[in-house]
């Protein structure tokens, strides 16, 4: 295995664990998707019980590695939710701007996470399908979340108009409870990238598990070096005891 | 729980790739009680050798049976011949290895037995995969502690990865009885039909399986009568207010840091060394695991205690053994325990009742400190019944699912996947 601690220093990289959760059909896996291989299908099939991605992203100082677990938004996986936010670093809670029942269940997910996934994790309010609702489709909707814009406020029954739940609703919600906020499609690929990044920049840095490359100044070399200073890494070893080591 | 770098289980996390998901930290020094103090048990050959305590001839005696103990036919040659005899008097008649010694020794073999009850074949089994151990992943360790809560996290990930791969999970419920049904009930009564095994879960709903498999807590097994054989062995849980890094040192140049330690109060000495069988509590052992294990606040460590449980019982000794842990040690103020917890575990002895064709009982697993090589084996077992009929698929191999990793084309090819 090379080891990358030479001359042409990289930039440290950390993982993050990053749970999806949100009701059936919100869009979570598309989300994903889009992160990950920048697509979208048309009609894609729920997830079965949960899936895990990885992607990396860069950011000015460090690279980020998220390790993506994916949730099943049917109601008779939720029970298995637990076992996927225990340990997660960040959540994104996703609800369909369409479908009012979906932001209840994004609050329920929240009050769930803020009771029992680690202390400070660090959560996204996610309002998923942005390119339903009016104003979508051009440049328009881009306009990030997080910007004082009140673009697509108010119940217009304006056409294609689909949005069920305002964008000052959403955010206020979020504000309360001290969590990340934005509306992005899935489809579209609006603000996708962004709430990712915003994620990474909000998680302090002696929260990442660091592979700390060149750590602990010269010692052993190898692949200890490009392990973090505490971790065993189960296949980096030799395979075979040396000899010499008793008890 | 610790599990020896020679653990099948180890290479069964990798070939499965669950082990990305999961951290293994190190475990650190043996230390061994010894009237008041703790002596940390000499992690190599050299450091026998430099050990101005033993005197010359006890030396080349113990490097005698290290050197027996680590090779991989003398061990079982002397277990083939010794096997059956309890491990200090092999040590006393073989090598002549003096009764100070054999309590080290008898240590590395992570026995909860009296001396007496230890038999040569464990302990050897126990010490060869200890030396065989060390070195395998870097430096100078030789057993790993699943990090964030110990094996259970393993379980969790197993159950996450079975979850990716469309395993359905139904949790709070359980199988309430489960009966064979013979093809001739069918009407499309076809050659090939293979026997189905109905199930009734607790909640009344019947589900139809090829096979069905759990522990005896799982299946619906008759119980026997085993009031009396029960073995049980007391556990606490104490967490206190220190680091505690004395018990921590460096482990080896380019070794991880260590996160755990293993203490050891041999037989009888937290009597002040008692020496009659009939009275002496058995060994205890106090694993400390730092706060990189996700298990306690920083600045703070946790204890598990463990100790076979002997007639009368003593239901006090954990807690004595940890305050005698914490007076032992220099740090000052003294560390207090904030929190701890005790309870005792049963066990009952392994059954032989015969469940009917493809449902499999698991081995309970008697409650030890060590994981064991058998756990894994009965579930290859198990796995090989249930897959014979199919391709074979090789024991727990797995290959990275689609999908997984595909943002990495710019992967630069290192697996520090933490
Ligand atoms: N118009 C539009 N459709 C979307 C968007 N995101 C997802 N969809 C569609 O919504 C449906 C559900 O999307 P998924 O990504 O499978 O939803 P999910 O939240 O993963 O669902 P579960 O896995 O069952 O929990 C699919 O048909 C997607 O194509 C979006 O931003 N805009
Ligand atoms: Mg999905």
């Amino acid at each position: 295995m090379v080891d990358s601690g030479n001359a042409s220093a990289p930039k440290p990289s950390s993982s993050v664990k990053l749970v999806l959760l949100g009701e059936a059909a919100v869009g979570k896996s598309s989300l994903v998707l889009r992160f990950v291989n920048n697509a979208f299908q048309e009609n894609k099939e729920p997830t079965i019980g949960a899936a895990f991605l990885t992607q990396k992203t860069a950011l000015p100082t460090r690279t980020i590695k998220f390790e993506i677990w994916d949730t099943a938004g049917q109601e008779r996986f939720a029970s298995l939710a637990p076992m996927y936010y225990r340990n997660a670093q960040s959540a994104l809670v996703v609800y369909d701007l369409t479908k009012p029942t979906s932001l209840i269940k994004a609050k329920h997910w929240v009050a769930e996470l803020q009771r029992q996934a680690s202390p400070g994790i660090v959560i996204a309010l996610v309002g998923n399908k942005l390119d339903l609702t009016k104003g979508a489709g051009g440049e328009a909707a881009a306009l990030p979340a997080e910007e004082e814009g009140v673009e697509g406020e108010g119940e217009g029954e304006g056409d294609g108009d689909a949005r069920k739940i305002t964008t000052q609703e959403g955010r206020s919600y979020a504000e309360e409870e001290g969590l990340l906020f934005f509306e992005t499609s899935a489809k579209s690929g609006v603000n996708v990238q962004e709430v990712f990044t915003a994620i990474a920049n909000a998680i302090p840095e002696t929260q990442m598990k660091t592979s700390r490359q060149g750590a602990g100044g010269g010692a052993g070399g190898g692949t200890q070096a490009a392990l973090g200073s505490d971790r065993v890494n189960l296949t980096g070893g030799k395979g075979e005891a040396k000899e010499g080591c008793a008890c | 729980m610790l599990i020896y770098n020679r653990s099948n289980l180890l290479p069964a996390l990798v070939s499965s790739k669950v082990y990305q998901q999961l951290e293994f930290l190190a475990v650190g020094s043996w230390w061994i009680y010894d009237k008041t103090t703790f002596k940390k048990i000499p992690s190599s050959r050299e450091d026998v050798v430099n050990d101005q305590s033993i005197d010359l001839r006890a030396k080349r005696n113990v490097m005698r049976f290290l050197q027996l103990a680590a090779s991989p036919e003398s061990h079982l040659a002397a277990i083939e011949e010794h096997g059956s005899e309890p491990f200090p008097a092999y040590l006393q008649s073989q090598f002549k290895i003096s009764e100070q010694l054999q309590v080290t020794l008898l240590a590395l073999t992570m026995s909860p037995n009296l001396p007496s009850n230890t038999l040569t074949s464990n302990a050897l089994t126990n010490i060869h995969r200890h030396l065989t151990s060390v070195g395998l992943f870097g430096p100078g360790f030789g057993a790993v502690i699943p990090k964030w809560g110990g094996l259970a996290e393993v379980a969790q990930v197993a159950c996450r990865a079975g979850a990716v791969g469309g395993g359905v999970y139904v949790l709070g419920r359980g199988i309430e009885n489960t009966e064979t049904t013979s093809d001739k009930e069918h009407e499309h009564d076809d050659e090939d039909a293979e026997p189905m095994i109905q199930i009734r879960l607790t909640d009344g709903e019947k589900i139809k399986s090829k096979a069905v498999g759990g522990s005896s807590y799982d299946l619906p097994v008759e119980q026997q009568d085993i009031a009396e054989e029960v073995e049980r062995v007391s556990r606490s849980i104490s967490i206190i207010s220190s680091p505690l890094d004395e018990l921590f040192p460096p482990i080896a140049e380019g070794a991880p840091l260590p996160a755990a330690a293993v203490m050891v109060f041999p037989s009888g000495s937290l009597d002040g060394g008692e020496t009659k069988e009939a009275t002496m509590h058995a060994p205890v052992h106090l694993m400390v695991h730092t706060a990189e294990s996700g298990e306690c606040p920083a600045g703070q460590c946790i204890i598990y205690g463990h100790t076979a449980t002997t007639t009368p019982s003593r239901p006090s000794l954990l807690s004595f053994a940890v305050s005698k842990l914490l007076e032992s040690l220099t740090v000052q103020p003294q560390a207090q325990v904030i929190w701890s917890m005790q309870y005792q575990q049963c066990h009952p002895p392994s059954t032989t009742s015969k469940s009917p064709d493809n449902v499999f009982l698991c081995q309970d697993i008697f409650p030890s400190l060590v994981l064991e090589d058998d756990v894994l084996r009965d579930v290859r077992s198990i796995w090989e019944s249930i897959t014979e009929k199919d391709a074979k698929p090789p024991f727990m191999t797995f290959e990275d699912r689609e999908g997984m990793d595909s943002g990495e084309k710019d992967d630069d090819g290192d697996e520090d996947i933490s």
